[in-house]
């Protein structure tokens, strides 16, 4: 099987079919990833759609200096943060709004833990918890933990060093702890 | 161990990214410390509850719907910014631009130098030395006519009056 390189110089001197390989090959992963940050289907896959065109229109001047998946996630990861900047001007919300939306969601949902059952309620209560993450935290962890990506490649993406990809992660995580604390008391398998 | 180590090995034990060694000084310190357990338990929980939001399956069928967009794109492209914008440059082009310039100046400088040239004719040449004779004759008349009759200031005055 080729390499993402080997499909991508393909698809920068002008093989259109190497580059829906290459497509194809990452765009699952892509759309969970933007996932992610936008908890909805539909735009994730048509940010996904931009990302490819993006790497589409940049194909000319790739250089194989890093792995094409850490170039990809760097873009998407860019748009992913405009288009979250932009929705949230959108909404007018302020950070410290979004703060205190968090923090009252969290109380209301404490008292109702105990009839949290569906998996639908985890996954908003997650994508919520993330979502009031700082921006390197939230990347860190979403890329760490469901991409599986390794801390070096992480670090690539967000332009920093391993050492501090590994404090995003266990800021964010200790953050997620407090955030989601119903959650882990309501669950049998989570006790402590 | 201290706390602070222990902390920063979590995440690795958590994914069993930890050697035998390092991940038995762990576990040996969870069992003294009760606030490293604590939140050694609740670091893993969380990152377990994570796994609890699924993964998606893409709908769209991305490479018909991709190039489907370049192709429309590639169709908007209709106005001459565009057209400039995504011009093909090569040396034919080049060179006929080059050529057309080259004649519309050549072109320009023959006119206007028909438009500015005088022909200066034989008749023109012979009509210049007779105007010349011409006024030879009457300065020569001149002087005669003042020789005989002197100038005008001294003409008697019965004469100017007389008529």
């Amino acid at each position: 099987m080729e390499s993402d390189v080997e499909l991508m110089m393909r698809a920068k001197s002008g093989d259109d079919s190497a580059f829906t390989d290459l497509m194809k090959r990452h765009y699952k992963g892509l759309v969970n990833y933007i996932y992610r940050f936008t908890n909805n289907r539909e735009s994730s896959e048509d940010l996904a759609q931009e990302v490819f065109l993006r790497v589409y229109r940049s194909a000319s001047r790739y250089k194989p200096d890093a792995k094409f998946s850490t170039w990809l996630y760097k873009i998407a990861t860019n748009l992913c943060l405009t288009n979250f900047k932009t929705k949230r001007k959108e909404q007018n919300l302020s950070l410290d709004e979004m703060e205190e939306n968090a923090g009252g969601f969290e109380d209301s949902k404490s008292e109702n833990a105990d009839n949290v059952v569906y998996r639908g309620e985890i996954k908003d209560a997650i994508f919520r918890a993330l979502e009031t993450l700082p921006e390197k935290e939230r990347v860190s962890i979403i890329l760490c933990k469901y991409e599986e990506i390794p801390y070096d490649e992480v670090a690539e993406v967000l332009g920093c060093t391993v050492g501090a990809v590994k404090t995003h992660v266990y800021r964010g995580r200790m953050k997620l702890v407090e955030k989601l604390r119903p959650y882990l008391k309501r669950e049998g398998n989570y006790e402590l | 161990m201290s706390c602070d180590e222990l902390k920063e090995l979590i995440l690795e034990h958590t994914v069993g990214r930890l050697d035998q060694s390092e991940k038995t000084r762990v576990e040996s310190h969870l069992n003294e410390c009760k606030e490293c357990s604590r939140f050694f338990m609740q670091s893993n929980q969380v990152w377990e509850l994570l796994d609890q939001w699924d993964v998606v399956e893409p709908k769209k069928n991305i490479a018909t719907e991709f190039w489907k967009r370049i192709s429309e794109e590639g169709v908007k492209r209709k106005g001459l910014f565009d057209y400039l914008k995504n011009f093909n440059y090569n040396w034919s082009y080049g060179l006929a631009i080059a050529l057309i310039l080259i004649i519309t100046v050549v072109s320009f400088n023959l006119l206007e130098f028909q438009r500015t040239k005088v022909v200066f004719t034989e008749i023109d040449k012979a009509d210049e030395e007779l105007l010349i004779q011409v006024d030879r004759a009457i300065s020569r008349e001149t002087a005669k006519s003042l020789e005989i009759y002197g100038t005008w200031d001294e003409i008697p005055e019965e004469i100017n009056k007389g008529g």
